[in-house]
This record gives C-alpha cells, sequence and structure tokens, in this order.
C-alpha cells in the first residue's frame, strides 16, 4: 500500500520526465520513419510544435550542465546562451527536419541565396549574383571567390555542386530537402565561381534558397554522410559553427572569424536544454541564458514588467487553424480514414466556419498577441498575404447565418436541438487537437457550445502529437487543429493542396495538407510556380487561397505571434525579421542571433548559481510532506499488522 | 441481515437453527458497529476528517446548485481572464475567464468520483483475490500469488499511463486504470487476515461439519476481514485521488471535463505559475492535500477503532 504512495510521489520527482521522455521517442521514431521526402517541410513545422510543447507537462528541471566555454575561442566577448525546449532530431543538415535542429543549422551553413532580414527578400548567400536563362529552366549563381570555411579552405563553386548532386544522388540524403531538388536536371561548376542549375522546367521559387551547403573537403571524405552526426569541431560557412553537442549540455557553437559579413560580435552561442518554457523562464529571470522563445502569453505578460528583460512580440510566421475533413481519398481515390461523410457537403463546412468566432478565440486564448487569420499565409509575408476586406471574408461569425445556412440545405433540427444528417443520423462530430498544446483545449471549449448553437454536437479528444500526426495524415478526424510555419516562399505550402498530394492508402507517400483536392486550385497552383512576374505570382497565390477558404476545409483562425524575451541588460542590436515587428529566434536566416551586441564585457563572468522556481520547490516540498506521511502513517500500520 | 434478533433461538420452528445463528450473528454484528462508531466518535481528528469529507461531498453534490454549469461555459461570460481574487470571484478566474472556486466544486465531482470508483474497483479485485489466495492451498495458491506479485511490482503509475494510453484519455479510462494497478497490496493484506482467520478452530469446526470453500470464504472469513477491508478502503480513496489528479495532470484524463488534476495541468501549460497567478495554481493543489488528508484521519481512525493494537499510539 505505502508502495503506492511513494509511487506517487515519485511522480513528481521524476517519472514525468521519463514518460514524457518515453513519449517523445516514440514520436521522433515515427518521424524518422516517414518515407517520402518531400513531407519534410511538413515534419519540420509539425515538429516545432510538437518538440516545443512536449516538454510542457513536466515540472521539475532535470540537473542542468551549465555552459562551458567554447574552446578555441580566444575572443573575451560573452558568450550568448538560448534556451532548448525540446529534442534536436540531428544536427546533420541532410537529414534534420525538426525546427530544433534546422534553426541551428542555420547558423552553421549558408545558402547559395538567403531570405534577407528586412523583409524577407532574396538576398545574396554564397553567390553574389544570379540570372536566369530566357525561359527559365536555366539559373546561373557567380561566386565572390574569395570566401572561405570557417577552418581556412576556399568555398567554392565545387562545394555547392557536391551538396546539391549529393542529394540529388544519395536517396538516404534527401531526407531534409529531397522535395526541392525534384525539378533539378543537373547541377554543375564550370569554374570555382560559378554555379549552373538546370531545371526541367521554369519555377518562380529561387532553386538556391533553402539548401544548406556543406564543405566538400568534409563531407566529401566521408564514407558514409548520412549517418554522419556532423557534432563536434564542425567546419561552416555561417556566422557560428558547432563546436560540440550533448544532449543534456546542449549545443556550442563557436562564432566564425572568416563569416563574410564579418565576425559576430559575440563569442558563440550556447543553446542550454529546458524541459519547458516555464524552466526557461526562470532561467531567464535569473540570468542562466540571455534568451527564451515559444512562450505563453502569460509568460510573456509576467516578463513584460521586468526590468532587465525585454520582450519581443514578433509577427508569427505559422497559421493556426481548424481543419474539416472534406473526406479524405487516398493516391487511387478510394475513400481513407474514418471523417464523418456529411462533412462532404461544403455548405456543412462553411456553416461550421461561420460558427466559429476568431476573433474571440484570438483575445480570448491567446491573449490577443497575434493576428487575424484570412488565407494560409501570414501577414509576415505581405506578398503573398491574402489582406482581404471584411466583405470578401464570407465565412466570417455570423451563427444566424449559419443555422439558416444548414435550414435552407435540409439539415433538420430534432428536439434536442441537434440536427440530422442527409441519412438521418444526428450530426455529431470529433473535434482532435494536441494533448501537449494548451491552445487546443482551450479553442475546444469554446467551439463546442459554439457548434451546439448551430446544432452539431462535439465530442473533443486531445491526443498526443504522434497520434494527431498520424490520424491527419490518414483521415481519421472529423476536425483537428492543425499549424504550419511556412517559409518566404508559399510555393511549398500550397503544393501540399494538389490532388496529386494526396496519400497512399496506408498514410505513406505525399502529404495532403487538408485531404482535400480540387482541379480548380491545381490550375491556380500550376500558374503560380510558372509565374516569374511577381505581380502575377502574388495575385494568383492570393487566388489559390481563397479556393482554400471558400472549400471550408482549413479554416484559418490566427496567426499567432511569436513571444520572445531577451536579458536587454546582457545583449542589445538584435536585427528582427522583418525589420518592422518580426521575430528575432527562428527566423529564415541567421541575422537574428547573429545581431546580437554585448551591452559590456564585464558582464561576462557573472553567472548566477542556477535556482529552480519557487512553484516547482514549493510544490515539491507539499508533495513529498503529503507522501510522507502517507508513507510513515501505512509503515505504522504494516508494522501492527506484522505482530498478529 | 435480518431484523429477527429480538427473538431467542429457542423459540422458532425449524428451520430455526439458520434463522437463529443468523439473527445472534447480526445482532452480534449490529453490537459492533454501534462500539466501532462509539470508538470513532472518541477519536478527534476522526472526526474532524469525518465532517470535513462529509461537507466537501455535499458541496461535490451540490455543485450544479451552487455553481450552474452555465456560468462555467466560456462562450457565455465576459470575466476578465486570470483576474485575481475579488468579491464576485474569491478565487480568481481562469485563463478563460471561469471562476476558479466553481471549477474547484465541480472538480471535485470528478475527483470524488474517480476516487471511490476506482477504490471500489481495487477493494473488489484485492479483496476476491487475497481471500483465493488465502484459502486456497498449492497450485492455485501458488499462481495466484504469482499474478499478486507481478501487480505489486509493476510501477503502477507507468502501468496507469500505458492503460490509459491503450484504452484513450476519460474518467472511465482513469477509474479503471488506477483500480486494476492498485490492488495488489490490498490482496496481499486480505490475504493474511485470511490465513490468521482460517487457523481459528471455529473455521475447523466448520469443515468438520462438511463446510464448503464457498460457505467459509462467504460464511466466515469475508465478514472477518471486512472490517480491515474498510479501513484500507478508506485510505485507497486518499491515494486515488493523488493518482487521478496525476494521470489527469499528464495530460490523461479527458480534458474537458473539469478535474483537480487538469485544473493544475492547465495552470502548467498556460504558464500561471511564471505570471504569478497563484489562485490557479494553489486551490486545486490545496483542495487534494486536504481532502487526501482528511481521508487519511479518517482510514487512521477507523484502522485504530477495529485494531485494538494500534491504539493509544
Amino acid at each position: 500500500m505505502y508502495l503506492h504512495a511513494i509511487c506517487v510521489f515519485s511522480i513528481i520527482s521524476f517519472t514525468t520526465e521519463k514518460s514524457l521522455h518515453m513519449v517523445f521517442q516514440r514520436w521522433s521514431i515515427r518521424s524518422k520513419s516517414l518515407p517520402e521526402p518531400g513531407a519534410g517541410e511538413v515534419r519540420r513545422h509539425r515538429g516545432r510544435t510538437a518538440a516545443a510543447v512536449l516538454g510542457a507537462g513536466a515540472i521539475v528541471v532535470s540537473p542542468l550542465a551549465l555552459a562551458v566555454p567554447a574552446q578555441g575561442t580566444a575572443s573575451t566577448a560573452p558568450m550568448l546562451k538560448a534556451a532548448l525546449i525540446g529534442d534536436i532530431d540531428t544536427l546533420n543538415p541532410f537529414l534534420s527536419v525538426l525546427a530544433t535542429g534546422s534553426d541551428i543549422l542555420t547558423f552553421q551553413y549558408e545558402n547559395l541565396v538567403q531570405f534577407g532580414a528586412e523583409n524577407n527578400e532574396i538576398v545574396p548567400g554564397i553567390a553574389d549574383s544570379w540570372e536566369t536563362s530566357e525561359d527559365g529552366t536555366v539559373w546561373t549563381y557567380t561566386l565572390p571567390g574569395d570566401a572561405l570555411w570557417s577552418d581556412g579552405e576556399p568555398l567554392t563553386a565545387e562545394d555547392v555542386a557536391w551538396t546539391y548532386n549529393a542529394i540529388m544522388e544519395i536517396d538516404e540524403l534527401k531526407q531534409a530537402n529531397g522535395s526541392l531538388v525534384e525539378n533539378f536536371v543537373s547541377v554543375e561548376a564550370p569554374d570555382d565561381t560559378t554555379v549552373e542549375i538546370t531545371l526541367s522546367e521554369a519555377q518562380a521559387p529561387n532553386p538556391g534558397a533553402d539548401i544548406p551547403v556543406v564543405p566538400e573537403h568534409i563531407w566529401g571524405a566521408l564514407e558514409d554522410p548520412a549517418t554522419f552526426e556532423n557534432a563536434a569541431d564542425t567546419v561552416g560557412s555561417g556566422p557560428f559553427v558547432i563546436t560540440s553537442y550533448d544532449q543534456a549540455a546542449g549545443v556550442q557553437l563557436a562564432s566564425n572569424p572568416n563569416y563574410r559579413h564579418g565576425e559576430a560580435k559575440v563569442s558563440g552561442l550556447t543553446y542550454v536544454p529546458y524541459k519547458n518554457t516555464d524552466a526557461a523562464v526562470q532561467a531567464l529571470k535569473t540570468g542562466e541564458v540571455d534568451i527564451v522563445s515559444g512562450l505563453t502569453p502569460a509568460q510573456f505578460q509576467a516578463l513584460e514588467s521586468e526590468p532587465t528583460i525585454t520582450v519581443n512580440e514578433g509577427t508569427g510566421r505559422r497559421y493556426t487553424a481548424l481543419a474539416v475533413n472534406p473526406g479524405a481519398l487516398d493516391s487511387d481515390g478510394k475513400p481513407l480514414g474514418n471523417g464523418n461523410p456529411a462533412l462532404q457537403d461544403q455548405v456543412l463546412r462553411q456553416a461550421i466556419a461561420r460558427a466559429v468566432d476568431n476573433a474571440t478565440l484570438l483575445s480570448k486564448v491567446r491573449q490577443g498577441l497575434g493576428i487575424l487569420g484570412t488565407g494560409e499565409v501570414p501577414t509576415t509575408y505581405p506578398l503573398y498575404h491574402w489582406d482581404a476586406a471584411p466583405e470578401e471574408l464570407v465565412l466570417s461569425f455570423d451563427p444566424e447565418a449559419a443555422n439558416k445556412m444548414l435550414d435552407d440545405a435540409g439539415y433538420t433540427a430534432g428536439p434536442d436541438g441537434i440536427r440530422a444528417d442527409k441519412s438521418g443520423n444526428p450530426l455529431s462530430l470529433r473535434l482532435m487537437g494536441r494533448s501537449t498544446d494548451p491552445t487546443h483545449q482551450q479553442m475546444a471549449d469554446y467551439i463546442k457550445p459554439w457548434l451546439r448553437d448551430i446544432g452539431i454536437d462535439v465530442t473533443t479528444e486531445m491526443k498526443a502529437p504522434a497520434q494527431v500526426n498520424d490520424d491527419s495524415t490518414v483521415g481519421n478526424y472529423d476536425m483537428y487543429f492543425t499549424g504550419w510555419g511556412m517559409g518566404p516562399d508559399p510555393d511549398f505550402q500550397l503544393s501540399i493542396n494538389q490532388c496529386s498530394s494526396r496519400p497512399n492508402a496506408d498514410g505513406t507517400g505525399a502529404t495532403s495538407e487538408s485531404n482535400w483536392c480540387s482541379p480548380e486550385f491545381d490550375e491556380l497552383y500550376l500558374a503560380q510556380h510558372t509565374e516569374l512576374d511577381q505581380e502575377k505570382r502574388s495575385e494568383l497565390v492570393i487566388q489559390a487561397q481563397k479556393e482554400i477558404y471558400n472549400a471550408a476545409v482549413n479554416n484559418v483562425i490566427y496567426y499567432g505571434s511569436a513571444l520572445e524575451a531577451y536579458r536587454s541588460d546582457r545583449f542589445t542590436g538584435f536585427v528582427t525579421q522583418p525589420s518592422e515587428s518580426g521575430v528575432i529566434s527562428s527566423q529564415n536566416g541567421p541575422w537574428g542571433l547573429y545581431s546580437a551586441t554585448p551591452v559590456s564585457a564585464i558582464d561576462t563572468a557573472s553567472e548566477t548559481s542556477p535556482s529552480p522556481a519557487p512553484w516547482i520547490v514549493g510544490g515539491a516540498v507539499v508533495l513529498v510532506l503529503v507522501a510522507g506521511a502517507v508513507v510513515l502513517l501505512r509503515r505504522r500500520a504494516a508494522t501492527a499488522d506484522d505482530r498478529e | 441481515m435480518t431484523n429477527q434478533s429480538t427473538r431467542n433461538p429457542g423459540d422458532t420452528a425449524p428451520p430455526a437453527g439458520q434463522n437463529g445463528r443468523s439473527s445472534v450473528a447480526a445482532q452480534r454484528r449490529r453490537q459492533r458497529v454501534a462500539e466501532v462508531w462509539r470508538e470513532f466518535r472518541s477519536s478527534g481528528t476522526g472526526m474532524t476528517g469525518l465532517v470535513f469529507l462529509l461537507a466537501v461531498i455535499a458541496l461535490a453534490v451540490l455543485a450544479p446548485v451552487l455553481v450552474p454549469a452555465e456560468t462555467l461555459d466560456v462562450t457565455r461570460i465576459d470575466t476578465p481572464q486570470n483576474q485575481p481574487p475579488t468579491l464576485a470571484n474569491p478565487l480568481g478566474t481562469d485563463p478563460a475567464g471561469r471562476s476558479i472556486l466553481g471549477m474547484l466544486l465541480w472538480g471535485a465531482r470528478i475527483s470524488l468520483l474517480v476516487g471511490f470508483a476506482a477504490t471500489i474497483v481495487s477493494v473488489v479485485i484485492g479483496t476476491v483475490m487475497g481471500m483465493a489466495a488465502g484459502h486456497f492451498k498449492g497450485m492455485t495458491q501458488g499462481v495466484l500469488m504469482r499474478i499478486i506479485d507481478f501487480f505489486l511490482v509493476v510501477p503502477s503509475l507507468v502501468l496507469a499511463i500505458v492503460l490509459s494510453s491503450v484504452i484513450g484519455p476519460g474518467v472511465l479510462t482513469i477509474i479503471v486504470a488506477i483500480g486494476v494497478t492498485s490492488w495488489a497490496s490490498t490482496a496481499r493484506l486480505v490475504r493474511s487476515q485470511t490465513l490468521t482467520v482460517e487457523s481459528r478452530p471455529y473455521i475447523e469446526r466448520s469443515w468438520a461439519l462438511g463446510a464448503s470453500d464457498s460457505h467459509v470464504i462467504s460464511r466466515h472469513v469475508l465478514p472477518a476481514v471486512m472490517p480491515l477491508v474498510m479501513a484500507n478502503t478508506t485510505l485507497t480513496v486518499g491515494s486515488a485521488i493523488i493518482a487521478e489528479s496525476t494521470l489527469a495532470f499528464l495530460g490523461l484524463g479527458d480534458p474537458s471535463t473539469i478535474s483537480w488534476g487538469s485544473m493544475l495541468k492547465m495552470a502548467m501549460d498556460t504558464g500561471a505559475a511564471t505570471g504569478g497567478y497563484w489562485w490557479y495554481v494553489l486551490p486545486p493543489g490545496i483542495a487534494i492535500v486536504v481532502v487526501v488528508l482528511a481521508f487519511t484521519l479518517v482510514g487512521r481512525a477507523f484502522e485504530a477503532v477495529i485494531n485494538p493494537t494500534l491504539r493509544g499510539r
């Protein structure tokens, strides 16, 4: 009996971490086993949510190995310490699909061209300039010729060609960026400063963006690059290079003296792992870390009043949406999953969209820290964002109109107020969300009564992230909360709405964003994919988003702001992307942390000892006392029993 | 039980023996109950716990009257979110603007329901297995004991987590998960008591008179182990409530039903601790502590009554 009490006590002390770790491992294994490289972006961003929130249930901070100064940097400048929440999948740039890993690699490897800090515009990366042939199928990049890797070796066109060809030729290296080279015919380096990419058909997105270029003299010498961990004393061309990685101690990066834009003003970066953002926030307050991202609104508001801490609300590059299953089909056109067939009626889906008040969800669940959604592309990418006038949003919140739509469509309400579907069954829908994301349950608390108001019964089910991924892929849902982080080019996001992106019957193969398929949309996608005129392309992309909006399969609720906080008594000068109300962490490029400027070099040595949150200590003490009391009492009882 | 206790055994016609015996037994048991109650009443801590528990149970039962469900419907309220305690909301509001006090009362329903239901499952399994393992000998006993030992050594939390992720989240799942994982210690307790009881002469006499296994178990062993089981039950409820909170806190409960554990989970997930919203963190925690303490006090007092060797210590 007192064994049970001990068990209960142990929950709080360590089992929490263990079980969560177990869950995480299961999830990450699953994500690695997804076979199709085309889903790279999916996993990256779904992974971001999962990784960021997985630890949220844990309440005890594991003993943290504190940062060790990186060897090799003689600089006296301080290191910038960032909180790392969630596990890193791998630091191999060919394989890393989780945001935790790929965000760090952004600092290590440059691309041919990259996304600028000003407004996510394409700016020179490894290549200084580039031009496109008449028909748009040959892209020629010119390199400056004097660039060096962090170990002093010259960075040439050969390195670029080797990297691209490795991804094109070796299947094991396609995991992270394979989908980006599908349209490539060849990548060649006629001389040291020229790279030529030949495409099978013209494309609007710049083919030199998004693929990290690795040094051939390191990677070419490896027997099997796919198994290389890339975790110690690495060589790169970005502002920081990884010097060591340990799951408990985190990741150390040292500044690269050969970086083309000049050496960083900090001597390096340290990613210190934390189990959840609450622990990271406490560490920020005590000065153990200098920057924390992924805050909840409550944490963000609590940190606003701290004098030594500055908070940053960056316009998010992620949308949050309520997806509705329009009748999923597999790649052969056969029904997939167990979605409620009633939802195949567009009128019913539109009525659901009209019953959900996005403005209330934004103000109550996100405390207003975000922007109301229209199409899928968030406001941070103004070129492609659908800046809709109110009258264009025909599916805006209006329960009366929703009720009328359903009345007119013949969904008659029964005596209990629940409508019957076309085959006479009461309309009862499931609403799925992630158990690790508190906003999903909070939003479900609102949506359930709203849909009840238009005569639809809703049961909510919060599942593990891996389960939500699996169920949504094979269409085992009626409605679920989804969200995608997006790069500056919307091509990928749109591409996964094509009919050709429907998965195989077992969920493998391509990934479909909403399990929806429309020939009109496919035409718009192809038109924008090959449209080289920016204005026309933007128009096409917005039209494509309107198609999704009107189909009511993926009702974008809001674009949540990225909430970050940093120690402004130590570092300043962070460049945000975009420059106006942008983000510092998780940028499309290295600008945010590269631009960190120490306030004073004297601060560097001071490092307060780790002190866990008072709540945690208090809670643990109370639980220890209770558990102890129960154990003691039971022990006394047990002794008496033994005597009989 | 019969109400024939006023009769004397000799007064009745055949089958007077049967009635007479049970009436004597019933009378003796009623006396014993009255005696137990008298002794229990003399325990100050036990009575404190009992009164407190009855009050909590009354509040939980009356929750729908005291706090109508509509006031916890997030779409029907416009109270400020994360509001500190005020006169209207004595314990403040949660991140959706619901009254914490109201949620606490509704949470008591789930926590107590799960606590009692899981305990019943656990105690029924534990008593049956324990009596069987004590009563039968040889192979049967060996097999039963190994099953009990298995459930004793398996970390119950891990087993409960696995069970609830297999069956899917929900109140029923938590009841089953706790009930199925926490019966083994009850079973060992009952078994030792069964062994003691069965070595007494009156059981031997029953055997000599040709009593069957079921007769011995149900007529003699069960009444003899019952007091022990009752005391153990009271203590198990406390553990079950903690276990429920734990599973809900770990996200294995149904998050749309309000329980103390799910309140703590939501407080944790929304960063209430960092935000300094103590009114969301402390009440559910304190409620768990106090209710579990009350169950422990009652259980301890009851145990002391039925087991005199514990008294006065």
